[in-house]
């Protein structure tokens, strides 16, 4: 099927909204949608969601040669796949520039930067070492592939683990199952992170935006991914052309890239733990990819409209509030205390992993959810406002 | 039987989408179309129907050429083709996790991905898997590990019109006359709930499109 392609009037719709500071979906301009990792019922297998992008990675081993040249190293091959499952005017098993442009971010972000340590995949050096297959493969494409995708195989790369050997003395190398002795984790020293700016030119002056979605792909003028770790090293830098930049609008979206990085490297590993432990400490075999844990595109939608009425409702009871607490005796000050706590819920922590998403959430689960620093900026300014607005009616 | 679990419009790009598990097996469909089609595709009098079915690790192989196959044909028989001449109808399956029953997994996943993108249909269908163990007793929705030891595995998918008829069946293993006829029978008996079923998730489909 063809694509579709975007019409004049909304092109012009997308450029000029986010030329007066709006985006189509209620973001701030550096504010990256919600993350949200699954895991499957076996080791190394990762869902991740990136808004409404969704991503499969799949981790498998065997035991393989190795290569001459390198003769103590495991092996990593890296596969994407895209099929019309993600959009529709994708054909499969063919390939296609963004199956290229993905795959050449991967490589550079997960094989080429060595964050996996590679040595300790060897069984017998030049006899036999374990490899791993990644398999990346596309969902739905809503903008934003290249994070996805990375979020996704460093998940589940984290999550992966390998079955024991022992090599007996005459070579011979046995692979033990996973009941028979307990599997191996693999050791990633660094969690690469993936970001991407969108940029949108305004006569001289250029607007970022990231985390674009796939209509602002279409109609942006220039894009910079940056592949970094939170120990401040670009693993790769990816400017594919189309427009000219100042080096200081470069240099500024990687220093905000490195802050952004270390809370999305903070989300990925402590979703990886969480289950993880969960894995060693309930005894019951984990469900996976059942239908309850994950959450459609069409919940996740209705559960970001609920949330932009639960805050319509806030601004409104804020402004009605003063006029009350004057009325307040200590007790009742009390009660409302946990409405509060509640009101709070709705821009989370990055770090509340294992509380509900708020009170208007549709599934209770276990859900890594990253609220940007623009969103939790507000919430404090918001805080902070309330706080003032106390004090001054304290010292009435 | 084990758990059937269903969730529709799973995803934003496609014009329909299913995430259908039975037990810890589950699969994705997607459905596109009827849309335009390629010139060596056009069929002049139906809609051309394509099936890509991708599995979890690697590149599709013997293994998901045949499911595909299989789950076209089944597909065809049951969409009004002949509605729409010059259009293709595409969907995609994506493999997510296994425990032995990917087949019926995915015909019930196709099944219900393409209600939800509101294709017409002669009829609806669904897939039952059963295995035959040693002792002869017949386990419907087996486990991998249940369909490793059993003699036989068998897979049906029958058509929603009542009689529940026989659309596809596949068998693997040795299986007798009788053992056959048995299988058949309890399988027939079992997709009356997942019948049920499909009509329970389509009603709370429209229900909440109403409601909202």
């Amino acid at each position: 099927m063809k694509e579709v392609p975007l019409s004049t009037c909304e092109r012009t719709s997308l450029v000029s909204s986010i030329h007066a500071g709006l985006r189509y979906d209620h973001r701030k301009f550096m504010e990256v949608r919600d993350i949200t990792l699954n895991f499957g019922k076996d080791f190394g297998s990762c869902s991740a969601t990136l808004g409404e992008t969704r991503v499969l990675a799949q981790v498998t081993c065997e035991v393989v040669e190795p290569r001459p040249s390198r003769p103590n190293e495991g092996k990593l091959s890296i596969a994407v796949h895209l099929s019309p499952m993600a959009a529709p005017h994708l054909e499969p098993g063919r390939t296609n520039d963004i199956v290229d442009e993905l795959q050449q971010i991967l490589d550079r972000n997960i094989k080429e930067s060595r964050c996996l340590d590679l040595e300790s995949l060897c069984i017998q050096a030049e006899e036999s070492v374990w490899q791993l297959r990644l398999d990346v493969t596309v969902l739905n494409h809503a903008g934003n592939l290249g994070d996805a995708c990375n979020l996704a195989s460093v998940a589940a790369l984290r999550h992966f683990h390998r079955p024991d050997v022992t090599v007996e003395a005459d070579g011979r190398v046995t692979v033990h199952t996973l009941e028979e002795r307990q599997p191996i984790p693999t050791f990633m020293r660094k969690v690469p992170v993936c970001l991407t700016y969108a940029f949108f030119m305004e006569g001289e002056h250029c607007i970022t935006v990231m985390d674009p979605t796939e209509q602002e792909e279409r109609v942006m003028c220039g894009r910079l991914v940056v592949g970094l770790n939170p120990h401040g090293e670009i693993t790769s830098l990816l400017f594919p052309g189309r427009m000219m930049m100042e080096k200081e609008t470069l240099l500024s979206c990687i220093r905000k890239a490195f802050t952004k990085a270390k809370s999305v490297a903070e989300t990925v590993q402590q979703a990886v733990e969480d289950d993880l432990t969960q894995r060693k400490t309930v005894s019951v075999k984990p469900r996976g990819y059942e239908v309850k844990n994950l959450r459609s595109d069409t919940d996740y939608n209705r559960w970001l409209i609920d949330q932009r009425v639960d805050k319509r409702k806030l601004m409104i009871e804020e402004n009605v509030m003063p006029m009350e607490e004057e009325m307040q005796d200590p007790f009742e000050a009390n009660v409302q205390q946990p409405e509060d706590s509640e009101d709070s819920d709705v821009n989370p922590p990055a770090t509340s992993s294992k509380t509900p998403l708020g009170p208007s959430s549709h599934k209770k689960k276990k859900k890594e959810s990253v609220m940007a620093n623009g969103s939790e900026e507000e919430g404090d300014e918001e805080e902070e406002e309330v706080k003032s607005k106390l004090t001054a009616e304290d010292l009435l | 039987m084990a758990q059937h679990a269903c969730d529709l419009t799973f995803l934003s790009r496609s014009d329909g989408s299913a995430l259908y598990s039975i037990g810890l097996t589950a699969a994705l469909a997607s459905v596109n179309g009827p849309g335009d089609v390629k010139v060596s595709n056009r069929l002049y009098n139906r809609s051309h129907v394509e099936v890509c079915y991708s599995p979890s690790t690697g590149h599709p192989m013997i293994r998901e050429r045949a499911l595909e196959s299989i789950i076209m044909r089944t597909v065809e028989k049951a969409i009004l083709v002949h509605l729409h001449p010059r259009t293709a109808i595409n969907i995609s399956i994506q493999e997510m996790q296994s425990d032995g029953l990917a087949l019926s997994v995915s015909v019930n996943a196709a099944c219900l991905a393409l209600l939800d993108a509101g294709i017409q249909m002669k009829t609806t269908f669904a897939a039952i898997t059963c295995c035959i163990t040693p002792f002869g007793t017949i386990l419907i929705d087996p486990t991998e590990a249940e369909i490793q030891e059993s003699v036989a595995e068998a897979t049906f998918v029958f058509d929603g019109s009542g009689e529940a008829k026989v659309l596809t069946a596949l068998q693997d293993g040795h299986l007798s006359y009788e053992d056959f006829k048995r299988c058949l029978q309890q399988c027939q008996e079992a997709s009356k709930d997942v019948f049920a079923f499909y009509r329970g998730t389509i009603e709370k489909k429209y229900q909440n499109e109403i409601e909202s």
